[in-house]
């Protein structure tokens, strides 16, 4: 009883905080698009129309009426998904955001497992022999991955592997030709692709995606690793290893039975901060590979002051950060028991 | 770590057999490379974007327009023919038999007629063409009729001369639309606009153009189909499709690998290095544009109230500097309003940096220690640029420059308050005749005789600046409506060098198309009035 009180308990907590980051998201983005020195009518209709066409569609976007009612229109919106309609694309956002951040969702995901399955590992191993040349090596390799400027990273690898080399593909996410050969399913075109069968698809798509992904694990990679070596550096401490050490077990079975779950917990959240941060922080790379997602979406929404555009996108990126730390946290939970109490 | 080893293994080993790479775009689909953005709204009627025109010309036809294969002059289009009465005031067209529209609806007199209305009424942007031909909602039933099928008269709401109306309605604003297909998805009485602008299903284009849009994702894709119905000739391309590509390097480089035929983004760097390598099967072709940068000053503030001052300005701007350096490749010396390759353009280039002369102009206009002003500039290259030349070129002159780096969609509603002292920006006129640019650089209609002086035009240059010279706006008016060109050419001189002697506008560049074309590919059309665009007559070996 008294077990089901204090989940109960925390589960209320829980969900108290998310209103309360959404309350907080939905403000923000609220001044943001108010105090913006962007004029929203100009945005929509254009530079050079008559002041009635203008007093008109200032009128039509409710930009006349208070601002307590247009942020109550505004928060009654956005409860119901609809966060108006974007000029540049003239689409609702929401259905602008369902389009692109498939592509997007398709790009960190392969990118945060590029750089798990290098950080990971390289971690580990910089972590096993610290203070040795193949731990300063590790580093530097980390140190560039994590310090490279992200748009010079993305030229590098097209330059060398499109260009030069043409092992992989260029920009966008398919060849033009096979364009809509596919049904969207998932968004996810690897996916779709393999839901459907078609390999020559999934092959293109696999082609596009694997450099500016690459751009993107690199660089996660470097901070995977670097959090795994720091993780791994403070159980080798703990006394429990030298047990097992002592038991006669071998260094491989110290470090992959013993070390590594023992890391599990942490690595979890830092993998999960991770993808959210590439969902956020894609904007270059997506830029550069000429990537549909959200990144180019919210990148070409700013260019041209179309503020519904940013807001949304700013709205559904705040809510995946929550949402992922609220995963973690429960992961958390899952792979700690003494969190459980 | 084996597993690990193994799945990078297989994926070097798909990507190693994957056919996409290097693959050269099919022969009959051209790739164009391109920054799409500014695509949003596809309804002729609604957009003014340039992006949007450049493709709508295609999509639609217009009652003149230009032949694909030949570009040389305006010539019938939906219209076979026209007359024009001895007044000028009425214009006869004959409509072509046998056109049909991309629904397989044939196209009519009704159709121009539902066209030009729904254009005034709809009342955006690209209506200021209507008004200007003297259409208002009160007379514009009156004076367009569509007497039968093949039969459109057009009375002229005012006397205006006919190469101005003729070019006029070969501008995208003027194309003709499908009325029954549009009215079948009318709401509301929006005569359409909302479907038409609403592309993410494919829908059908309203248009008889060579082209119609069979996918549009906005700031991804378009994709053109080719109409085979079209009845001037069969484009040899069968799609067209424009991928956004937004970084300019990444533009290049699928230029140079082949997967894309066109790049229009290129810097003007790039485009040198690949004009001047001669083995990397790209050709460079320099259009010129049809879009003039210009420094305006606000006469309603101090101490531009005196006109000498502005003459002083002309000669504080490095023009051949700048020519060599920022705007290499991108630009050329133009110093007037009416853009090179336009009727009446005038291309000479009397101003100077000549910082003696302006100080000497300044002295006598009561400035001899110069001044300090607020200039406003549009805060993207090569606009950045050149305030920041300005600044040093003025400085020299005891001029201070205060410039004002400013994002365009905040520049915009101060200009149209006339709230700026100073400022930079581009124009370009929406069609090609030397009223498009000179209704907005010599016109104030607050000026015009027993006109409302405090009524607001925000959509003239003259009004934005506070300028109300009430003789060059008379002027204006008597050149639209001259009927004997040579005449009209002349006039149109007039008004260019009145405004150098004592307008509040410094023009100083027009801009040059430098795009990055594959070998194999003939026949892309970026026509000499940077208007006349087309891609029904590209050919690939």
């Amino acid at each position: 009883m008294g077990r089901s009180i204090s989940t109960l308990k925390v589960f209320l907590r829980q969900v108290a905080i998310i209103l309360a980051t959404f309350l907080g998201l939905i403000l923000v983005t609220f001044v943001i698009g108010r105090v913006m020195p962007l004029d929203p009518v100009t945005a929509a209709i254009g530079p050079d129309v008559s002041q009635e066409v203008y007093d008109k569609v200032k009128e039509q976007m409710g930009l006349n009426d208070p601002v307590w009612l247009q942020l109550v229109n505004y928060m009654r919106s956005v409860a119901h998904l609809d966060f108006g309609y974007s000029f540049f694309t003239n689409q609702p956002v929401a259905k602008d955001i369902a389009r692109v951040f498939p592509a997007t969702l398709e790009l960190a995901g392969v990118g945060v497992l590029i750089g798990t399955l290098i950080g990971v590992p390289f971690g580990i191993i910089a972590a096993v022999k610290r203070g040795t040349f193949i731990d300063g090596a590790v580093r530097v390799v980390m140190l560039i991955g994590y310090s490279a400027p992200v748009f010079w990273k993305g030229l590098i690898l097209l330059v060398v592997f499109y260009a030069a080399l043409g092992w992989a593909s260029g920009p966008g996410r398919l060849s033009v030709y096979y364009d809509g050969m596919v049904p969207t399913r998932t968004g996810l075109l690897l996916v779709d692709s393999l839901l459907a069968g078609d390999w020559t698809v999934f092959r293109d798509a696999l082609s596009h995606i694997i450099l500016p992904a690459v751009s993107l694990g690199y660089g996660a990679s470097a901070y995977i690793g670097r959090m795994t070596r720091s993780f791994m550096l403070d159980q080798l401490k703990q006394e429990y290893v030298s047990v097992a050490r002592v038991k006669g077990l071998s260094e491989r079975q110290v470090i992959l039975r013993h070390v590594l779950p023992n890391c599990a917990v942490q690595l979890v959240t830092t993998v999960a901060l991770t993808f959210g941060i590439l969902l956020e922080g894609a904007v270059l790379t997506e830029t550069i590979f000429a990537w549909p997602g959200l990144g180019s979406y919210m990148t070409n929404a700013m260019f041209n002051a179309d503020m519904n555009a940013v807001v949304g996108g700013t709205l559904v990126i705040g809510s995946v950060f929550v949402f992922l730390n609220l995963g973690s946290d429960m992961l958390y939970r899952i792979l700690d028991p003494r969190t459980r109490a | 770590m084996n597993k690990l080893l193994c799945s990078v293994a297989l994926s070097l080993t798909v990507l190693g057999t994957s056919p996409a790479v290097m693959a050269e775009t099919p022969g009959d689909t051209l790739v164009i490379a391109r920054e799409i953005t500014s695509i949003a709204e596809w309804d002729p009627a609604v957009s003014q974007i340039l992006d949007t025109q450049m493709i709508n010309l295609d999509i639609y036809q217009r009652l003149v327009g230009f032949d694909p294969q030949d570009a040389d002059e305006l010539k019938p289009m939906i219209a076979e023919s026209w007359e024009i009465s001895p007044d000028g005031t009425t214009i006869t067209f004959m409509i072509r038999d046998g056109l049909t529209f991309h629904s397989g609806n044939p196209v009519t007199a009704e159709d121009v007629l539902f066209s030009l209305r729904r254009l005034l009424l709809i009342g955006r942007e690209p209506s200021s063409s209507m008004r200007q031909l003297g259409y208002t909602e009160e007379n514009i039933d009156e004076l367009l009729k569509a007497p039968d099928a093949r039969t459109f008269v057009m009375t002229l709401g005012e006397t205006l001369s006919p190469s101005l109306v003729i070019s006029m309605l070969s501008s995208a604003s003027f194309s003709v639309v499908d009325s029954k297909l549009l009215l079948e998805h009318e709401e509301e009485g929006d005569f359409g606009t909302k479907w038409l602008s609403d592309r993410s299903g494919g829908q059908q284009s309203a248009g008889s153009g060579p082209f119609m849009i069979a996918t549009f994702r906005p700031g991804e894709l378009v994709v053109l189909d080719r109409f085979d119905d079209f009845w001037l000739f069969e484009p040899a391309m069968k799609r067209v499709i424009f991928r956004h590509v937004p970084e300019a390097g990444t533009q290049r480089l699928m230029l140079e690998q082949g997967d894309v035929d066109v790049a229009f983004n290129l810097t003007a760097t790039d485009a040198a290095e690949l004009n001047e390598d001669a083995d990397d099967g790209v050709t460079i072709e320099y259009h010129p544009s049809r879009t003039v940068n210009y420094l305006a000053f606000n006469t309603t503030m101090e101490p531009f109230d005196n006109p000498e001052v502005i003459r002083a300005m002309r000669y504080l701007v490095d023009y051949e500097g700048l020519s060599k350096t920022i705007m290499k490749d991108i630009g050329t010396i133009h110093q007037t309003f009416v853009p090179k390759g336009w009727l009446g353009s005038v291309t000479e280039t009397p101003f100077h940096l000549d910082v003696e002369k302006a100080k000497q102009i300044l002295a006598d206009a009561g400035y001899p220690d110069g001044f300090e002003f607020d200039f406003t500039g549009y805060n993207f290259k090569p606009g950045s640029d050149i305030a920041t030349s300005f600044q040093a070129t003025a400085a020299l002159a005891g001029v201070k420059v205060n410039v004002i780096p400013t994002p365009l969609s905040q520049l915009i509603p101060m200009y149209r308050d006339h709230q700026l002292q100073a400022l930079m920006l581009s124009y370009s006129g929406g069609y090609a005749d030397p009223h498009a640019t000179a209704s907005k650089f010599t016109l104030n209609p607050g000026a015009l005789p027993g006109a409302d002086r405090e009524a607001k035009y925000p959509s003239e240059m003259t009004y934005r600046v506070g300028w109300y010279p009430e003789d060059l706006s008379v002027k204006t008016i008597e050149a639209a409506r001259e009927l004997d060109t040579e005449k009209r050419v002349k006039m149109y001189e007039d008004l260019q060098r009145a405004n150098w002697e004592r307008g509040p506008f410094v023009h100083l560049f027009q801009y040059t198309q430098a795009l990055g074309v594959r070998d194999n590919v003939h026949g892309y059309l970026l026509g000499a009035r940077g208007a006349d665009v087309s891609f029904a007559a590209v050919t690939k070996d």
